[in-house]
């Protein structure tokens, strides 16, 4: 009797939670010139600040979508959205309040409104397009909503007084020596475990939200399997359904569908993720032939021809991928590497960075006689450069970004060895040769 | 092209041979894949014939490219015999052909795929070592392959095993290694889904269970776009002899008759290996191989290998009321006791201070635990007190609270906390320890949250209802190994204690030894089992 009243409490209480929350998702999109932030903030009424705020870092030149659910947003709410960091043109846009999902998707994930404006600051409107004019751009909304947690409250405090009066009276009973039974026992300890398992269904729908068309999914998959149970018990093919099968079967199911779903690509961040996460880099997505494009298969032709001009186990400079190649087909040392190799030099950086970049000569020539001076390191011999904008562990480095540069450099430090489709190796210049 | 045929003649074929010889005098239960279990042992069989002739040949001064002459002559000889003697053949029996067709379908897949990302990673650092030994012929260099820094001609930066097959593979098929590489992918793939098969079944005695473990390693583990990805690594190539070696580990405990001892407790490790060489020889040294290969391509493998008997002994001693095969497991399992504490003594002896703080909080913790376990699972009038159990649950519950370090493991349910991609999050992160220490916790990079989220952490629960439901062998052992790898990922007391064991950089990897893929088959094929009328009945 106990066990089903405190079920029945639970299933009323749940129902009742989603019924009357009232939560909401803000989302919008912003698409900016340059490398900043966008932050949320929303107030009740006590103002805005950084506690009830969320801040994302934007990447130019794409929509940056922002979802967020906060914290509960109460009664006459106020929501402020920073759009931008910096004094320029912006791009706002796809602004939307939504009730927050519910136990019951299916009847209540209603769009409310796409917001209006109640207050912008900094902000001008040219041709159509946005523009800051300061640093501290922002919009203002209003909206109503409203929370009903007190009353969930009251209904959580029954079933806990009921918990603790299973409990005093199952003392007393033990008192006079009865034993009780498992249900009595299971029902005291199943209005204990309400409460987490309470605590466990608000944090799921926090994670859940947004996954409805998967919830959905899983909804329906569930139905379609309890009428195919259904039908099968008809059929005498099941024998039984215990409870703990009907509780871990599903469990099982969803643990390996999201797993699944998030490995496979099909959704964009993994459960428990709020915003979406880059997917691995060696997901099965990504082809052989982009694979072989940012490896060293398409340099072997001049690689060869390196193996015959250069000395073996001399040291050469050149950036991080260059010095990976190069160390894996040919017996030479590199001076730049991962971090996680080697302990860092950092003049080596310095001196190829000088080299491609739009400094005085006397910069280059200074670093690489600080290199030249030190003896306690290795001397590089060569600089070994791969110019390939197909590449991508190889094109963000100022070496190819900086190609001519680099080119127009180079003669004050090194006199060139080999050139070929891609690779080419410049001798490094002993310290009488260089002048400016 | 070159390179898909010269892997099997350089990784394989010798070792494949020599399997079919051992086999055939090894009696294994039907548990057992026998043709599977050739070709995983003669893939670990092949790599330690290579690292050992390799090895010789650099001693002698020859170049280790004779050894491709070599192999041609054994491939040839050991044919031969096995011609000759036809008594020598691979029983099939009980063999699953399924495991064939998904084994064959992931090879296919990841033919296209290939091993090599299109990331700057540390495939590029072993493909150097391996570069430096095609180059040179030798596994002797007194230069480090990859930054040129001097060392001894002794000293080896890392084990040389996997990389000698790799120079081998170049020379023969003249391919660039970075391609070698990438071909290697799809042979490595479908030999990690063989050998997972031939662990689950072995373990779970069940060939359905097994199957299904492998569809589930297949799509959870990261295996459709994560460790299939990156197989050909040498710490990935490991985990396939780590999996074969548990399962022969098993079948060597099936082995020995320990019936007639009246005390486990008074069986001495020594006399355990005397009998088990004298009533399985082949088998014995079989399993002992396959740990010197583990040994030889990635070390740290071997630590998981003795700590995973250890979770299982740990909680099988506390188990012994329903054990199943329990006795002749904890023949075995007192000897991976021994190697752990010696293990743990030299460690004691090289680092004072660090080690010692951290090891009295991990022996406190695991005493107080052991005695609370013992006491919930006591059949004894005492323990069966209410009021007993409440403070042995209560105990467990705080000390594990503790122990552990509850942020850590919200972060990982918080993967925005995590910024993959920077070096920082290769390495662990620090924290104070209440005694000032510092210690060290795993940042939930990539491959743990592959593993972990959220199959992985949902597992650890499962494996305590199957055990709570059916002690067996399997559930112990996967029940063992879950809670205690979990313990060391979120405890910083486990962590520091095993990164002073393996490098601070490994310590993840136990993350391996969450079979979750054979515990959440074992979960529904038991469900299945408990519903579905059996048509026999």
């Amino acid at each position: 009797m106990m066990l089903l009243l405190v079920l029945a409490s639970v299933i009323i209480v749940a129902l009742y939670a989603e019924l009357t929350k009232e939560r909401l998702r803000v989302c919008y999109t912003v698409e900016s010139e340059e490398r900043s932030t966008t932050q949320l903030f929303w107030s009740g009424g006590e103002g805005f600040s950084e506690e009830n705020s969320a801040k994302k870092h934007l990447t130019p030149g794409r929509p940056n979508k922002i979802c967020h659910t906060g914290k509960p947003i109460t009664d006459h709410g106020l929501i402020r959205i920073d759009p931008i960091g910096y004094n320029g043109g912006f791009v706002i846009g796809n602004i939307t309040i939504d009730r927050e999902w519910s136990l019951l998707p299916l009847l209540f994930d209603i769009q409310l409104s796409t917001s209006a404006v109640m207050n912008s600051h900094h902000v001008r409107t040219l041709n159509g397009q946005k523009y800051s004019t300061s640093r501290d751009p922002y919009f203002i909304w209003k909206f109503d909503a409203r929370m009903r947690k007190g009353e969930i409250y009251a209904v959580n405090s029954l079933v806990f007084f009921l918990a603790l009066a299973g409990i005093v009276i199952f003392s007393i009973k033990m008192n006079n020596s009865r034993k009780l039974s498992a249900k009595e026992v299971a029902s005291v300890l199943a209005a204990l475990l309400y409460f987490v398992g309470f605590t466990l269904i608000a944090w799921l729908a926090e994670e859940f939200q947004d996954l409805m068309s998967y919830l959905r999914l899983v909804l329906l998959g569930s139905l379609l399997l309890a009428l195919l149970s259904i039908w099968l018990q008809s059929k005498n093919k099941i024998k039984r359904y215990p409870t703990p099968a009907l509780v871990a079967l599903p469990l099982l199911v969803t643990i390996i569908y999201f797993d699944l779903v998030y490995r496979l690509a099909w959704v964009d961040r993994p459960l428990f993720a709020v915003n979406s996460h880059n997917p691995y880099n060696w997901t099965i997505d990504r082809s052989a032939t982009e694979n072989y494009k940012n490896s060293s298969l398409k340099y072997y032709g001049d690689f060869s021809k390196i193996r015959s001009l250069t000395v073996p186990g001399s040291y050469f400079i050149s950036d991080v991928a260059t010095s990976n190649y190069v160390s894996a087909a040919l017996p030479l040392f590199p001076t730049i590497v991962q971090r996680h190799h080697t302990t860092r030099d950092e003049r080596y950086e310095e001196f190829l960075s000088a080299l491609c970049s739009q400094s005085d000569g006397n910069d280059l020539v200074n670093k690489y006689r600080v290199i030249l001076e030190e003896k306690s390191y290795p001397l590089p011999k060569y600089i070994i450069v791969i110019n390939d904008s197909e590449n991508r562990n190889l094109n963000n480095h100022c070496t190819n970004r900086n190609h001519q540069v680099l080119l127009d450099n180079i003669g004050l430090v090194a006199l060139p060895l080999f050139k070929g489709q891609f690779a080419s190796v410049y001798s490094l210049k002993k310290s009488d040769q260089v002048k400016i | 092209m070159l390179a898909h045929l010269a892997i099997p003649f350089v990784t394989l074929i010798h070792g494949a041979l020599i399997a079919v010889m051992l086999q055939s005098r090894i009696t294994l239960s039907d548990t057992h894949d026998k043709l599977v279990g050739v070709v995983v042992t003669g893939f670990a069989l092949s790599i330690l014939i290579n690292t050992a002739l390799a090895t010789l040949l650099a001693v002698a001064g020859l170049s280790i490219h004779y050894l491709l002459g070599f192999l041609l002559l054994l491939d040839v000889l050991l044919a031969i015999y096995l011609i000759i003697d036809k008594q020598i053949g691979i029983n099939v029996t009980g063999g699953s052909s399924l495991i064939w067709i998904i084994a064959s379908v992931v090879f296919i897949i990841m033919v296209n795929n290939g091993g090599l990302i299109n990331i700057l990673a540390d495939s590029w650092w072993h493909m150097s070592l391996a570069n430096q030994i095609h180059d040179s012929g030798t596994i002797f260099s007194d230069q480090h392959h990859f930054n040129g820094n001097p060392k001894s001609e002794l000293d080896f930066v890392y084990e040389p095993g996997w990389h000698i097959s790799l120079a081998l593979i170049a020379k023969l098929s003249n391919a660039p290694l970075p391609l070698v590489w990438h071909t290697l992918g799809a042979w490595c793939s479908a030999l990690t889904v063989l050998s997972y098969y031939y662990f689950a079944r072995v373990l779970t005695e069940d060939n359905k269970v097994a199957l299904g473990a492998v569809v589930l390693f297949v799509v959870l583990l990261g295996g459709i776009n994560a460790f299939f990805r990156v197989s050909p690594w040498p710490g990935n190539v490991a985990y396939i002899f780590l999996y074969l070696s548990i399962a022969y580990f098993f079948a060597l405990m099936d082995q020995i008759d320990v019936a007639q001892q009246k005390s486990i407790d008074s069986i001495l490790p020594v006399r355990v290996v005397i009998r088990s060489l004298v009533q399985a020889p082949v088998l014995t040294i079989t399993t002992f191989l396959i740990i010197i290969t583990i040994a030889v391509v990635h070390l740290a493998e071997g630590l998981w290998l003795v700590a995973a008997f250890i979770f299982y002994a740990y909680f099988l001693s506390s188990l012994q009321k329903k054990r199943a095969k329990a006795e002749s497991d904890a023949v075995v399992i007192q000897f991976s006791w021994i190697l752990f504490f010696l293990f743990w003594g030299v460690l004691i002896a090289v680092d004072h201070s660090e080690f010692l703080n951290t090891t009295i909080i991990v022996l406190a913790y695991l005493t107080i635990n052991t005695i609370a376990i013992r006491l919930l699972t006591s059949t004894s009038e005492f323990a069966s007190h209410l009021i007993v159990r409440i403070v042995a649950s209560g105990v467990i519950m705080i000390s594990t609270l503790w122990f552990i370090d509850i942020n850590h493991l919200a972060e990982l349910f918080r993967p925005e906390i995590i910024k993959t991609g920077y070096y920082s999050d290769y390495i662990p992160k620090y924290l104070k320890g209440f005694d000032g220490v510092w210690l060290n916790l795993p940042k939930w990079e990539h491959q743990l949250r592959v593993g972990l989220l959220f199959s992985g952490v949902a597992s650890v629960v499962i494996s305590f209802w199957l055990v709570a439901k059916e002690q067996s062998r399997a559930t112990i052992f996967l029940f063992g190994c879950a809670i205690f790898s979990s313990l060391i990922l979120i405890s910083p007391y486990l962590f520091t204690f095993f990164g002073l064991l393996v490098s601070f950089t490994g310590v993840y990897r136990f993350e391996i030894l969450i079979f979750h893929p054979v515990i959440i088959a074992m979960a529904i094929l038991y469900i299945y089992r408990q519903t579905v009328v059996d048509k026999h009945e």
